[in-house]
């Protein structure tokens, strides 16, 4: 079969996937239908707020023996005080034993099919007595399902019921006594905590023996404990920048996926209304680390691993400036985690979002954030530490380390966006760093900084971390900008159109990045005035990354496209990156904010430029530089397999989320009780688990490849930065000669192979000098 | 381990940055369980890791094989590449001690206060309960300022019908409590401002010792013996003054939280423990790192191919100095 073909079967597959999945996608009733074995003969309804009381229903019951279950139901909203008939109904089932109506109650209860219900003249009470003899095996575990309606009582008759209808379920497993010990042990629902632990154990695990096994298949011969402890303790010393970049992917990876188990624990929790899948505290702190995890642990150690692996290479310099300082600065990073997770662990994890606002996460005790909050800000006043270390050492790699000929105004894309991601994050991150010292001593020694009570100043939080957190959501996807630059120039063999342009653009990102922190606050009682000036300063920003996006366009517009895996990766960034953009310009309104702040419209927002942009930059980033880092390219079927599946699966999760925020779903909320909800709901959680499953194809690639890929050699994509002039993958020190970089405009004669053809029409098509 | 136990040049594998985390790693999670133990074992792996860094460090010659490498091209260029590192560092603790600052401005200018204040005014004058006369938000906030920077809770109380009253302000004694800054008690008389006054020359001064340490270092015409004891002591008498400075500043803590009952259960007594905390905490670390340079002087380590080590070093003393500046009258005049 040609590639072509498997291209297009794989893509129909996807399609058909996709279509097979959607109508079968149906809200779970939690109600009763019309039929009578789901409940009351004559009534269908929705789910209502009826509360279900049982009182009777035994610990463990004794083979043969009847119990007694005294069943209630109430309303508070349908009060049966005043009503006479057409009060209530139920229907009761059990997995095993029989019904009977209790003493006095037999004309109130029968018997039905199995089961239990009430009679034509039960339907006027509230309260019931059913008998339940159990079966003679103690063995089992019995099943009792409960429907309980509570009826207005205004729709007198049969079939026309249903408006005053609510109804709501009611579920108890009784074990039977040889059931209790031994014999067929009780299998419990397993705890969501358990999983997630079971998972990143199993998953920490798998990652070890794969470390085990890539050092055994590096040297067969010399495989034992003395040869691998040396090749650890090589790996945990090291401090070349390529080794310490790719200590920073493997990490950032390895969280990428933790997050990922987060993100979907949670989505299943969410899939239906009412859902109690995850408690409350489960769901809090989950949806907490996912958030942390994703951008301090997996966006900006993938950035930095880029930016470590690239950027010396990019500018011709032998290593970064402070190569240990580099070392230390993974290390805080890889620590700080520990403290992060600690709390999880202990089933005491921080609940507090990664927005961590004040005076919630600031307060313990019944009212506060849980116990392990305080190690969390802990793990982030490390993670601070370790950004700004590493900040010092790129600024000063690429202000000081430039080799001759690099000039700022000749420098590649990607490491202009790294520069300027790595100012902002440097500028900005003190405030955070200092808002997270507050926190930890008012969680720890007990002072006041945001204790109103005690006079201290909770909106003070929100100043400092916005101010840090508002740069920061450049700082991860700035980079981005510069991979799809360079990925985007590369394929479309020329250069990139309007590179000052770019550059200007991406600097005046770096500054307005700092004044637009306030639309975060809008709704948080600032200033109209302020409000009034943050959202005309955040309106501002989408000219640069308006200039960045026509860029980009024309860049493909002038150029002869390739299409290779990295290729699809940044045009799907430039899809859903100006859709995400786009959505992010009805926030700064400050009407418009009032109605969508803390909706899933900015769920769906932040995740199309995070996923759509971000992360989109950082794959197509690792199927461009794969093949630098390890000398082979990734499997390009994989790589379009898993493109597909991520791209649909990407906006089939996101997309609909916007419909949810305008209809008014909260976000940050543990369940909701809006039934028209559960569908899209539903649709998005079967989505994130194909999309997550999708990942494993990425995973598998990238194992995969560094054994048998296909060798690349220098310049496998045709890309003429400095980096694909040394060897793949580059020797240590990175340069041994100091090279000097050209113009091409200048010095394209040397380069006789090329005269007249791809370098005149890649310099004609610039619009820069 | 030093550089010798490698062949390779460009690849110097170093125990320090693991070590030196984990110790941060403990550390932090002792003090965030209270528990001491821990966190005395975290101080002493940092202390490791802070070894090892020095011991690969000791050897230092100013040679590039050693990491002293010139910048090249704008805006660095001919500087070398420590030094530029050390600029982008101090840029860095500009951001945090701006951001002390802006917390503590935030403060003192009252600016979530005046916002409050007028939610509650708007809420007087729509319940009608402000003040006789009181018809719009900036009269009510008026009235309540009398006196021009200490709204009084007895004033605030008439003209906003008892909306703003004593649990709004958690006063104790008629004005609000966050406004019992540190500067009222320091500047009640002569004797409680001398250390700080003491606090401010000595650290001037030991900036200046740390020039004459760097002269001497880089003096090449001294013969090596004297030009090592002549480092040694100037340093030792900026370790003396930094010494005296901690001694002072601790000894007036002491003072405030026992006498003035001036402590962190206050948002003011926050922002001044934790503030001149921080740069007491600057100064400590600084004389943990001369403590270093003392003893490499001791030994004989200094030559003016190496001496810029100790202007790296002066910069940021200077910058700790600089800090102190403005904190000591930001906090202890004003």
């Amino acid at each position: 079969m040609s590639k072509n073909k498997i291209r297009v079967f794989s893509l129909l597959f996807v399609v058909f996937i996709a279509l097979a999945a959607t109508p079968q996608i149906t809200s779970f009733p939690t109600g009763v239908g019309a039929n009578g074995n789901a409940g009351c003969t004559c009534h269908s309804g929705g789910a209502g707020t009826t509360t279900i009381d049982v009182v009777g229903m035994p610990d463990s019951f004794t083979g043969g023996e009847s119990y007694e279950l005294q069943i209630s139901i109430s309303n508070p909203a349908i009060p049966g005080g005043e009503l006479t008939a057409n009060m209530g109904g139920f229907r009761l089932f059990a997995s095993a034993g029989t019904f009977g109506a209790g003493e006095n109650f037999t004309d109130l209860v029968q018997e039905l099919e199995g089961g239990a219900t009430h009679t034509e003249l039960g339907n006027d009470v509230r309260d019931w007595v059913v008998i339940w003899t159990a079966p003679d095996s103690e063995g089992q575990i019995v099943d009792f399902t409960l429907h309980g309606n509570a009826v207005n009582g205004n729709a007198v008759g049969a079939g026309n019921g249903n408006t005053g209808d609510a109804w709501s379920t009611f579920e108890a497993s009784v074990p039977g006594a040889a059931a209790l010990g031994g014999g067929g042990a009780l299998i419990e629902q397993a705890e969501p905590y358990e999983v997630a632990i079971a998972a990143i154990s199993f998953g920490i695990t798998l990652f070890s023996l794969m470390l085990v096994y890539v050092f055994y298949r590096n040297n067969p011969e010399g495989f034992n404990l003395n040869g691998l402890a040396a090749w650890l303790k090589k790996w945990l010393t090291t401090t070349d920048h390529k080794e310490v970049g790719t200590l920073y992917f493997v990490y950032s990876f390895l969280f990428l996926f933790i997050g990922m188990i987060f993100s979907l624990l949670f989505r299943i929790q969410l899939s239906v209304a009412d859902n109690d899948f995850l408690t409350q505290d489960q769901y809090n702190s989950f949806f907490t680390l996912h958030g942390t995890t994703m951008i301090f642990l997996a966006a900006m150690p993938m950035i930095a691993a880029f930016a470590n692996w690239i950027i010396p290479l990019q500018i011709g310099a032998k290593d970064l400036a402070f190569p240990r300082i580099n070392a230390m600065g993974f290390w805080v990073l890889a620590f700080s985690s520990i403290l992060l997770y600690g709390g999880v662990m202990s089933g005491e994890g921080a609940d507090i979002s990664w927005t961590m606002y004040a005076p919630y996460s600031s307060s313990g005790g019944e009212k506060g954030a849980s116990a392990g909050t305080t190690l969390f800000v802990a793990g982030i006043v490390m993670l601070g530490m370790s950004s700004t270390l590493s900040g010092v050492n790129f600024i000063a790699t690429i202000m000081a380390m430039r080799a001759p000929g690099v000039t700022w105004m000749k420098m590649p894309l990607f490491t202009w966006s790294a520069f300027v991601a790595n100012a902002m994050l440097y500028i900005s991150l003190p405030a955070l760093i200092i808002g997270t010292v507050y926190l930890y001593l008012d969680r720890t020694i007990g002072t006041v900084f945001y204790t109103a009570a005690s006079g201290g100043d909770p909106i003070l939080w929100a100043h400092l971390f916005w101010f840090f957190g508002h740069p920061e959501v450049y700082v991860v996807i700035v980079p981005a900008f510069g991979i799809v630059s360079e990925v985007l120039a590369t394929s479309a063999k020329r250069s990139i159109f309007g590179y000052r342009s770019m550059v200007y653009a991406l600097a005046g990102i770096g500054v307005l990045g700092f004044v637009v922190w306030g639309h975060h606050m809008l709704t948080s009682g600032m200033d109209p005035t302020l409000r009034l000036i943050m959202m005309l300063t955040t309106m501002l920003v989408a000219i640069p990354t308006g200039v960045k996006i026509f860029n980009w366009l024309a860049t493909l517009w002038g150029g002869s496209l390739v299409f290779k895996t990295h290729t699809l990766w940044s045009l799907g960034f430039l899809v859903t990156f100006t859709m995400g953009g786009i959505s992010g310009m009805f926030f700064p309104v400050a009407g418009l904010d009032t109605h969508f702040h803390d909706t899933y419209f900015v769920v769906a927002h932040f995740h199309y430029v995070l996923v759509g942009g971000t992360i989109f930059g950082m794959f197509s980033a690792i199927y461009y530089w794969y093949p630098k880092a390890t000398g082979r390219k990734l499997d390009e079927k994989l790589g379009l397999l898993h493109f597909v599946i991520t791209f649909i699966g990407m906006n089939a999760v996101f997309w609909p989320m916007h419909q949810l925020g305008i209809e008014g779903m909260p976000r940050r909320y543990h369940t909701y009780s809006v039934d028209s909800w559960t569908e899209l709901n539903s649709f998005i959680t079967l989505s994130a688990l194909i999309m997550g499953a999708a990942q494993f194809i990425l995973a598998w690639n990238l194992i995969k490849s560094y054994k048998y890929g296909e060798e690349s050699g220098k310049d496998p994509w045709g890309g003429w930065s400095l980096e694909w002039t040394t060897t793949s993958p580059p020797p240590t020190p990175s340069f041994h000669e100091i090279p000097t970089q050209g113009d091409a405009n200048i010095d394209h004669h040397a380069y006789p192979e090329s005269s007249g053809g791809l370098f005149s029409k890649m310099w004609k098509g610039s619009g820069s000098k | 381990m030093s550089y010798d136990d490698h062949d390779d040049h460009g690849h110097h594998g170093s125990w320090a940055p693991i070590i030196a985390s984990l110790g941060t790693m403990i550390f932090l999670f002792g003090f965030s369980e209270a528990n001491m133990g821990i966190t005395a074992i975290g101080i002493v792996v940092l202390v490791w890791g802070m070894f090892t860094w020095w011991k690969d460090d000791l050897p230092f010659d100013g040679s590039e094989e050693m990491g002293e490498l010139e910048a090249y091209g704008t805006p660095f260029g001919g500087m070398k590449i420590r030094k530029a590192g050390i600029w982008l560092f101090l840029m860095s603790e500009v951001m945090i001690f701006g951001s002390f600052f802006g917390a503590y401005i935030r403060m003192r200018s009252g600016w979530n206060t005046h916002w409050t204040l007028r939610d509650k005014a708007q809420e007087a004058i729509d319940t009608g309960v402000a003040g006789e006369g009181l018809t719009d938000i900036d009269s009510i906030v008026h009235a309540c300022m009398t006196d021009k920077h200490k709204p009084l809770v007895a004033d605030c109380n008439d003209a906003t019908g008892g909306l703003v009253n004593e649990t709004f302000w958690i006063t104790d004694a008629g004005t609000p409590a966050y406004h019992h800054v540190a500067a009222e008690y320091i500047t009640a008389d002569f004797w409680t401002l001398l250390p700080g006054a003491i606090n401010t020359f000595a650290l001037i001064l030991s900036s200046f010792t740390v020039v004459l340490a760097l002269k001497a270092a880089k003096n090449a015409d001294l013969e090596a013996r004297v030009r090592d004891k002549k480092v040694r002591n100037y340093l030792a008498i900026t370790l003396l003054l930094g010494t005296i400075f901690l001694i002072l500043k601790l000894w007036e803590w002491n003072h405030l939280i026992h006498d003035y009952d001036f402590t962190i259960s206050t948002l003011a007594g926050s922002f001044f423990y934790v503030t001149t905390g921080a740069h007491g905490i600057h100064v400590f670390i600084g004389l943990i790192f001369i403590t270093y340079f003392i003893y490499k002087a001791h030994i004989g380590g200094w030559d003016p191919n190496n001496a810029q080590s100790i202007e790296y070093y002066g910069l940021y003393w200077h910058f700790v100095d600089l800090a102190w500046v403005i904190i000591f009258p930001a906090f202890y005049l004003y």
